[in-house]
């Protein structure tokens, strides 16, 4: 998987409703749309993109399919902004120190 | 001092209350010289400025190895000094994602190396 697939996927907002309505736990594609103002192909076009990401897996049961959230997915969000909250605190204290050398 | 809020959101947010009026922050942040001494250059690629209104605010584009962030500069008047939001936008593309078949990868493990995309 390409981590850059991950800000992709979530990118989109109505990707991105779809993901957070599987925070709540397991569904399948008819109860993940209930509320949405989207057709069933368009929920499942938005799974399919989130499960590439690896945002999301599948579990068939019969004719249904469900779906939950895949933990590790976010790893690469979590990672990116790890590193910068890491990264800033130094720039800023430069930023000031620098304030201070410049003429006004 | 500053601080950070994030949450479970995709962007990290700095609150700096600086001693400084804005037109000097602006010129800190906005002179490309003076901004990389403290900022420095993104990992790859170069920063480039997507919209500038002096002295209040100038959004950068700032190349990551996982795509384009957004980095928001905000000033404001504070006392005799300012107030500066820094808004770091991790990379998200505006464009839907375009849905094309593909091998299901296999799941790698969890102590295999990730892919980086090259930039």
């Amino acid at each position: 998987m390409f981590e850059a697939d991950v800000f992709r996927a979530l990118g989109d907002p109505t990707r991105r409703a779809v993901y957070e309505r599987l925070t709540g736990g397991e569904r399948s594609v008819t109860e993940l749309r209930e509320g949405l103002t989207i057709s069933q192909p368009a929920v499942s076009q938005h799974l399919a993109a989130l499960k590439a990401a690896g945002l999301v897996a599948e579990r068939r049961d019969g004719r249904k399919t469900y779906y939950r959230i895949e933990p590790e997915g976010l790893s690469p969000l979590i990672d990116w902004l790890g590193r910068y909250r890491a990264f800033w605190p130094t720039r800023i204290e430069r930023l000031k120190r620098i304030l201070g050398e410049m003429d006004q | 001092m500053s601080g950070t809020r994030d949450g479970a959101d995709d962007a990290l947010v700095f609150e700096v209350e600086l001693e400084a009026p804005p037109e000097k922050v602006w010129r800190a942040i906005a002179t490309p010289e003076i901004r990389e001494a403290w900022l420095g250059e993104p990992e790859t690629g170069a920063a480039e400025i997507a919209a500038a209104e002096a002295p209040k605010r100038l959004d950068l584009v700032w190349p990551t190895r996982d795509g384009e962030s957004l980095i928001s500069f905000e000033i404001s008047p504070a006392g005799g000094g300012s107030h500066l939001t820094i808004t770091h936008r991790a990379p998200q593309e505006a464009t839907v994602l375009a849905f094309k078949p593909r091998p299901a990868p296999a799941k790698p493990a969890a102590a295999a190396p990730r892919w980086r995309m090259a930039a």
